[in-house]
């Protein structure tokens, strides 16, 4: 048994060492490419969203590996996040793969869940199972932490370059850390570094939330990591959605952080009273809780066609005028390139830069 | 009289005798808009972003006529319908989209009706909540929703018996069932898709009528009963959690299976999310059986362009290449 699972932002940096080392046969995708999408694209409906496409042809390059289990959790929402399961078997069976696909009946329920892993892992004891997987949820959220803190102290370091080699370094610590006490140690490494770090005076970075649709908000390939792009430009970047809070609010590992889709659709209930899938509640609610931040500019982004963002993306445009914050919508799809991306964060940062000055 | 306006779009082609009968028997006079026009298309595409599908654009649209006549706006907002089924994303945020961008509205009616979360007495409950905004009197309410529902039922009826959406209409306020002979001798075709897509007039006459114009019947998702598309979907690894896909997906395997239909066409509004998915799953079913025509619309669909492909899909079926 050969598992794979498709790449999601630093989903694959939390399990990938813990299951190796707990003797689950993985088999890692490449990295997304611009022929994986490619692949992806030529085999899905021509109308199903980014994340669809992109997941199928992670697949059948790990499937080209040797690959012969694929983890994708499925899901009952108005999103169609829960077929996605279903129709890419059915896409990678009628192309000839042999394979086992991984779906729980509802992901969102912790005992499915662990149902499915025991099914797809071939690991036998279920409490050693529960252990693996708070451990990955507990890495995952170091890893978002990490990133959060290189969001905040990049635009300021003092040193060019000196964040992102600290960053570097904390990933690759945290990767190693293969238990709650060496995560606990290397987070105290970590923050000391952070802290040490030289900052630079001046006046205060612009500061830009990048709200939307789950895995294009925080996968690197489909985003073009528009979030370093940022962070490059001296921009402390901020998100609605983390993959860590998401998991957060469902199986509660972190009691100590609070339920973000709780959070979000307080703010929200002015414009969205009800929860309408995926991330719309947390697009709306977090784009009004980062307005009344004083976040210079909100950047919604999102797959073409994805029905809950476009609700959201209609809502949005009331939240705009309301609250008087720039809002750039940039919905992504397979023929979004990086140089027509690049003229349009630049003429929004224009824009930000000409508001703050006066 | 208090004047309700019902815009005649979405799920106006689904509900539309149960609301009707409703507010009649509460004494509240309700306001339809007119027709789709491709006025009413250009207004709604004034109001939203490019990429919302052609059904919400055109329900935009009959807001902006209706708003100003009407003392309340029905928009009631559909989550769930079944117990382990959603409606669309758009239809559950419709009224938050309506109130978000369309300006100076009457009052709007806009109650949840949830039955995943709150059992099937949901629509009842429903019905009550908006009934007791213009009646105090519960049992008068209650009554009225009685009333509606056989409504409801009889006009869904008609519609399996063959009568058109306007005649289904009409007929249905009268308490008995008029027979029409469903088979009438005409080759039969299936047509896929969403009432709110073949009974509007604007697509029905640039893709239902073109088709009926050379002598072929048409069977719609709405010609079969609950229980057939039940069995439709049965076959399926996982059942359908959105209630309009489960009678797209259904129906159309359920009228393959049965051989009522020679040819099978399925419609589809550009950049709709579900449809794609519903799509690939009926192709999968049912592709080796018959022909299937796939039609996607969007506001500038051209009659031209599609009457070529709807005329060379059925000049195929007609010569019988495909049958076996």
């Amino acid at each position: 048994m050969k598992l794979t699972v498709p790449y999601l932002g630093m989903l694959h940096q939390a399990y990938h060492p813990v299951l190796r080392g707990a003797g689950v046969e993985m088999v890692l995708p490449p990295k997304p490419t611009k022929k994986t999408f490619d692949l992806g694209t030529k085999y899905s409906p021509e109308f199903a969203c980014l994340p669809f496409k992109m997941t199928l042809g992670n697949m059948i390059e790990a499937l080209e590996l040797g690959a012969d289990t694929i983890f994708m959790p499925g899901g009952w929402g108005p999103c169609r996040f829960g077929y996605f399961d279903v129709i890419q078997e059915q896409i990678l069976r009628d192309l000839g793969y042999q394979f086992t696909m991984g779906s729980a009946k509802n992901p969102d329920v912790l005992s499915d869940m662990l149902d499915m892993m025991q099914r797809i892992s071939g690991l036998r004891s279920r409490a050693g199972l529960y252990k693996l997987f708070f451990l990955v949820l507990v890495r995952l959220s170091f890893l978002d932490w990490a990133l959060k803190k290189y969001f905040h102290t990049k635009p300021r370091e003092g040193i060019e370059g000196e964040a992102d080699r600290i960053f570097k370094k904390s990933v690759e610590l945290i990767e190693n850390s293969l238990t709650i006490p060496q995560l606990l140690k290397s987070a105290s490494v970590i923050s000391r570094w952070f802290i040490k770090m030289e900052r630079k005076n001046g006046p205060e970075p612009l500061r830009v939330a990048i709200v939307g649709e789950l895995f294009t908000v925080l996968e690197p390939s489909a985003n073009m990591e528009i979030d370093l792009r940022l962070a490059q430009r001296g921009i402390e970047v901020f998100k609605s959605v983390w993959l860590s809070d998401y998991l957060n609010d469902r199986f509660r590992f972190n009691p100590f952080s609070r339920n973000q889709h709780k959070l979000s659709s307080r703010y929200a209930r002015p414009y969205l009273r009800f929860h309408s899938g995926g991330e719309s509640t947390e697009s709306v609610g977090k784009t009004v809780l980062f307005a009344k931040n004083g976040m210079d500019g909100v950047i919604h982004i999102f797959p073409f066609t994805c029905m809950p963002e476009l609700v959201a993306q209609t809502i949005l445009t009331k939240v705009q005028k309301d609250l008087d914050i720039p809002i750039l919508t940039l919905i992504i799809d397979e023929h979004t390139a990086t140089g027509g991306m690049e003229t349009r964060l630049e003429a929004f940062i224009d824009l930000l830069e000409r508001r703050r000055r006066r | 009289m208090t004047k309700v306006g019902i815009p005649r779009g979405l799920l106006f082609y689904r509900y539309f005798p149960l609301w009707e009968s409703f507010f009649e028997s509460l004494g509240v006079e309700v306001v339809l808009s007119p027709p789709t026009t491709e006025e009413t298309i250009r207004q709604g595409s004034k109001l939203l972003p490019g990429d919302l599908c052609l059904p919400v654009k055109i329900f935009f649209g009959h807001l902006e006529s209706l708003k100003k006549e009407v003392d309340f706006l029905f928009i009631p907002r559909y989550i769930s319908i079944e117990p382990d089924a959603y409606m669309c994303p758009k239809l559950i945020g419709l009224p938050d989209m309506v109130l978000c961008n369309v300006d100076s509205l009457p009052p709007l009616i806009d109650d949840p009706i949830h039955c995943k979360a709150q059992g099937l007495e949901a629509e009842k409950l429903f019905y009550l909540r908006v009934g007791r905004i213009f009646l105090k009197d519960k049992r008068k309410v209650e009554r009225a929703y009685i009333a509606g529902v056989e409504r409801q039922n009889r006009f869904r009826c008609l519609l399996r018996k063959g009568f058109s959406f306007e005649e289904a209409i009409e007929r249905s306020r009268s308490a008995e069932i008029e027979e029409k002979a469903k088979d009438d001798g005409r080759v039969r075709l299936g047509m896929i898709g969403r009432p709110y897509y073949v009974y509007d007039p604007f697509l029905r006459k640039s893709v239902v009528e073109p088709v009926e114009e050379k002598g072929y019947q048409v069977l719609m998702t709405e010609f079969l009963s609950d229980q057939e598309i039940e069995k439709g979907v049965e076959e399926l690894r996982k059942s359908i959690y959105w209630s309009f896909g489960k009678e797209l997906v259904g129906s159309a395997i359920h009228l393959t299976q049965s051989g009522a239909v020679k040819g099978m066409i399925n419609l589809s509004s550009f950049g709709c999310g579900q449809d794609s998915f519903n799509f690939e799953m009926t192709q999968n079913m049912i592709k080796e059986k018959i022909p299937i025509l796939p039609l996607i619309f969007d506001e500038h669909l051209s009659q031209a362009g599609f009457s070529t492909r709807i005329e060379a899909f059925l000049e195929m079926i007609s010569r019988g290449k495909n049958r076996r």
